[in-house]
C-alpha cells in the first residue's frame, strides 16, 4: 500500500495538475494566401480592403470554438474589431474540428500594412450564449415566450438598438440573445441581454467599458461581493451589468416599489448565470 | 488504506480545479500584409491568454521555489482572507501561515520531506498540492 501511495504523490508531483491549459492550445497558425478585396463606396471612392486565408490546428480532446484577432504592431495589441475584422457571412468565431487543419477566410478593412500578426484562439469550454436563455429556472419568473431574439452576430443587433450595436461590435461580440421574463404575480419585469463575446478578456473590456459610462452607477449593490457585477439605479428598479467567462450580460429589472428587492432579485439572476458559466 | 485516503482527501480538489476555463492562444511571425503574401507559423508564441476573471479564488497555485526553502502563492481575489496551512502525510496540520496579499512568496522552513499544502478561506479549501521539500 505504501508503494501504491507513493506512486500517486509521485506521478501527481511530476505530472502536474492535469489542467484544461495543457489539453487545449492552437498549433500551425499560418497565413495562407492574402489578396485585394477592394471595392467602392457610394461616393465612388477606393476603399481598400484585404482578404486573409488563416489556417489553424486545435489540439484539443473536442471540438472547440476559435476567435480571431489582428495586430498591425508587431502583436503589442490587438484588433478584434468586428467593423475592422470578420469572417465570411460575419463569422466571428468558429467551432473547429479537434487536431485538425481549419481555416478561414478573414476580410480587413484596411490596406497593405507592414507589421502584420494574426492570432488565433482556442477556448476550453463549449458554452454558448444561447445556453443562457431562461424558462423556469428562476423561482417565481417566467419567460414571456413573445420577445425572444437570437442575434447571430452584432450587426443584427441594429434591429434592437440601432446605432448601439457599434459598441458591442468594437468589442468583437459573437453572438447574443434578448429575452423578458415576468414575475408570477405579473407587476415585475426583467429585460435580459446575453451574448458571447469570445473571450473572456473581450468580456470584461466590454463590461469596463459600460461601467464607465454609467452616470448613475451604484458601487455599493455589488462591487463589495462581486467585482464581475455592477448596477445602477433606474426608476422603479435597477439596471446590472456583469461578465462571466466570455459572456456579457445585462438586465434591467423594473416594476419595484423597493430598490433592495430588485437588488436581490438581480443576484439571484446573476447567481444563475455564474454558476451555468462554471464559477 | 488509510495514507490512500488522506491523499484523496486533500488532492482531490486539484482535479475540480484542474479543469477550470483557459484560453490558448496560437499566432503567426510578424509579416507585410500585402496581395500574395503569407506568414509562418510563430511556435514560440503559443501562450495562456489570461483571461483576468475575478471569482472568489477559483484561480489559485502554490509552487515550491528552486532553493526548497519558499514557497510562491497566488490567488485572484485581493478581498480575500486566506491562509496557507501545511500538512503531514498523516493529516497533521503543521504550519498556518495567513498570506497578507494575493501574490507573494512565504518561507516555511520546512525539513526534507513531502507535505500537502492547502489554500484555504475560512472552512473552504481552495487549492491543495503535494509539496516536496528536498535540499
Amino acid at each position: 500500500m505504501n508503494k501504491i501511495f507513493a506512486l500517486l504523490v509521485g506521478a501527481l508531483l511530476f505530472a502536474g495538475p492535469a489542467e484544461g491549459a495543457q489539453l487545449t492550445r492552437v498549433d500551425s497558425v499560418t497565413v495562407d494566401s492574402v489578396w485585394n478585396a477592394d471595392t467602392t463606396n457610394y461616393s465612388g471612392a477606393l476603399k481598400p480592403r484585404r482578404n486573409v486565408k488563416v489556417s489553424f490546428k486545435p489540439i484539443a480532446g473536442d471540438s472547440v470554438y476559435c476567435i480571431f484577432d489582428v495586430s498591425l504592431d508587431s502583436g503589442k495589441t490587438w484588433i478584434y474589431n468586428r467593423d475592422f475584422i470578420e469572417g465570411k457571412d460575419s463569422v466571428a468565431a468558429v467551432k473547429a474540428a479537434p487536431n485538425k487543419k481549419s481555416s478561414l477566410v478573414l476580410r480587413l478593412n484596411c490596406g497593405d500594412t507592414a507589421r502584420a500578426v494574426f492570432r488565433v484562439t482556442a477556448r476550453s469550454d463549449s458554452l454558448t450564449a444561447s445556453q443562457f436563455r431562461l424558462s423556469n429556472q428562476i423561482g417565481g419568473w417566467a419567460d414571456t415566450g413573445k420577445t425572444y431574439a437570437h442575434f447571430a452576430n452584432s450587426i443584427q443587433l441594429q434591429g434592437l438598438i440601432d446605432g448601439g450595436y457599434a459598441s458591442y461590435s468594437a468589442f468583437g461580440m459573437v453572438n447574443g440573445f434578448e429575452q423578458q421574463l415576468v414575475d408570477t404575480t405579473d407587476t415585475l419585469f426583467n429585460q435580459i441581454f446575453a451574448c458571447d463575446m469570445g473571450s473572456a478578456g473581450r468580456a470584461k473590456a466590454k463590461f469596463t467599458n459600460k461601467k464607465s459610462n454609467w452616470p448613475n452607477l451604484d458601487t455599493a449593490a455589488f462591487a463589495a461581493a462581486d467585482t464581475t457585477a455592477a448596477a445602477q439605479d433606474i426608476l422603479g428598479g435597477i439596471s446590472v451589468i456583469a461578465h462571466y467567462r466570455h459572456f456579457y450580460f445585462e438586465m434591467s429589472l423594473s416594476g419595484y416599489q423597493q430598490l433592495t428587492n430588485a437588488i436581490n432579485d438581480a443576484k439571484t439572476f446573476l447567481a444563475y448565470f455564474r454558476q451555468k458559466a462554471g464559477l | 488504506m488509510r495514507k490512500l485516503g488522506i491523499f484523496l482527501f486533500f488532492c482531490f480538489p486539484c482535479f475540480l480545479f484542474a479543469q477550470q476555463y483557459t484560453e490558448m492562444s496560437g499566432q503567426t511571425v510578424v509579416f507585410n500584409l500585402s496581395a500574395g503574401a503569407k506568414a509562418s507559423w510563430n511556435s514560440a508564441a503559443a501562450k495562456v491568454i489570461s483571461p483576468a476573471i475575478a471569482s472568489p479564488l477559483r484561480k489559485a497555485f502554490a509552487l515550491t521555489s528552486r532553493d526548497g526553502k519558499s514557497v510562491t502563492y497566488g490567488f485572484d481575489n485581493s478581498n480575500a482572507s486566506v491562509n496557507m496551512v501545511v500538512y503531514s502525510l498523516a493529516g497533521a496540520r503543521l504550519k498556518t501561515v495567513a498570506l497578507a496579499a494575493p501574490f507573494g512568496s512565504v518561507n516555511l522552513n520546512l525539513a526534507n520531506g513531502y507535505y500537502l499544502l492547502r489554500l484555504e478561506r475560512p472552512a473552504a479549501p481552495v487549492f491543495c498540492t503535494p509539496l516536496l521539500i528536498t535540499r
